[in-house]
């Protein structure tokens, strides 16, 4: 028998704030979130696995253009010291990169827009294990009125174990709504 | 009809590993944990039953920077023929960067490693159990600097079938854990 290689994580728990927001957990696994200034994901990562994808899409709520971002957690909080991203973006003919470090936050989307979503996978690379953390995405969104790419790699330095996982918006003054699932690599 | 599952982890039938106090073994479910190689050959893991594969790892070098190769394998037999051509792209802080290596006897496989700093990528492998030329297309961290981006694509261009696969750091040794995923036809 093949042995299954993408296990759908369910939440242990979730949390989310916002003005009217609501947020739950599928019977599979995913879990749709409407109007979340964040949106925290508890128990997805374990001593199961050591990689992981999330599978993300978003639509927002206000007009700011604010980056999607996320922050590793451990036992219901949040971790904001500690990250390093670098991106590289495509618009049209225009390729940008750029690095930002000591920052509080892994930012791996870029934009996203009131009615069209962005979208694509982040993969995190040994968050539960008391090492630093690796991210990568590959991901698509929007700085204006077209799709943009946007892939981004990134690092939390702290050798801590983390159980879980907070979305937001980089300025905090959007807030989001879609669905996302988190995937543990079999190993 | 019930969905199947899209993606098969992979035990490899064996495995070989060098380098100076070099440890490699096959995890329950098919995984391979490994520590201080300077190659690590993974056999059996491409067959009839896949087409694409994907490779995923995390690891960390052993030197300043030294980039992740891979050579295809067959019944134990690295192909170490000058048949690879790969292009990278790579960004780090704003520089953007890009080249391609043709006549390679190895292609770029995952991102630079570095000592001690926590690297990762995720590899797909296009038909190289097939009878035709292989392709491969990585996406990766490492963190250097805190954080560099490195993709790579590449090409095998023999036809050949081709059951393995050999990871190889271009200098020092390396460290992680490494699993191959079969996509379902």
């Amino acid at each position: 028998m093949p042995i299954n290689g993408l296990v759908v994580m369910t939440p242990t728990s979730i949390a989310s704030t916002g003005t009217g927001n609501s947020s739950s957990i599928g019977a599979n696994g995913k879990v749709t979130f409407s109007s979340c200034a964040t949106l925290s994901l508890n128990g997805v990562f374990t001593s199961s696995y050591d990689n992981y994808m999330i599978s993300y899409t978003a639509t927002r709520v206000g007009t700011t253009n604010d980056f999607v971002v996320v922050r590793l957690r451990a036992t219901g909080t949040d971790a904001i010291t500690n990250y390093t991203y670098q991106y590289l973006y495509t618009d049209s003919t225009t390729v940008a990169a750029a690095r930002t470090t000591s920052a509080t936050y892994n930012q791996p989307y870029l934009y996203t827009r009131e009615t069209e979503p962005l979208g694509g996978p982040l993969f995190v690379y040994g968050p539960y294990l008391s090492q630093a953390t690796a991210f990568r995405s590959t991901t698509m969104g929007w700085n204006g009125t077209n799709p943009d790419t946007y892939d981004s790699a990134a690092t939390h330095s702290t050798t801590s174990s983390y159980d879980g996982i907070t979305f937001l918006s980089s300025g905090a003054t959007v807030r989001l709504t879609g669905t996302l699932t988190v995937y543990g690599f079999n190993q | 009809m019930p969905n199947k599952n899209g993606l098969h982890l992979i035990t490899p039938t064996s495995i070989a590993s060098t380098g100076t106090g070099n440890s490699s073994s096959i995890n329950t479910n098919g995984s391979v944990t490994f520590s201080t190689c300077a190659t690590l050959s993974l056999n059996g893991v491409f067959s009839a039953d896949y087409d694409n594969y994907m490779v995923v790892c995390r690891c960390n070098g052993s030197t300043t920077a030294a980039g992740v190769n891979a050579r295809f394998r067959v019944s134990g037999t690295d192909a170490s023929g000058s048949n690879y051509t790969w292009q990278y792209l790579y960004a780090g802080s704003t520089t953007v960067e890009g080249a391609r290596e043709s006549s390679q006897t190895s292609l770029r496989f995952g991102p630079r490693i570095i000592n001690n700093l926590r690297d990762g990528f995720i590899t797909n492998v296009y038909g190289p159990y097939l009878a035709q030329p292989t392709a491969v297309r990585g996406v990766g961290v490492c963190s250097e600097s805190g954080a560099v981006l490195q993709d790579a694509a590449g090409t095998h261009s023999l036809s050949t079938s081709y059951d393995g696969v050999t990871l190889l750091p271009t200098s020092g040794t390396f460290t992680g854990r490494v699993a191959v995923y079969g996509m379902r036809n």
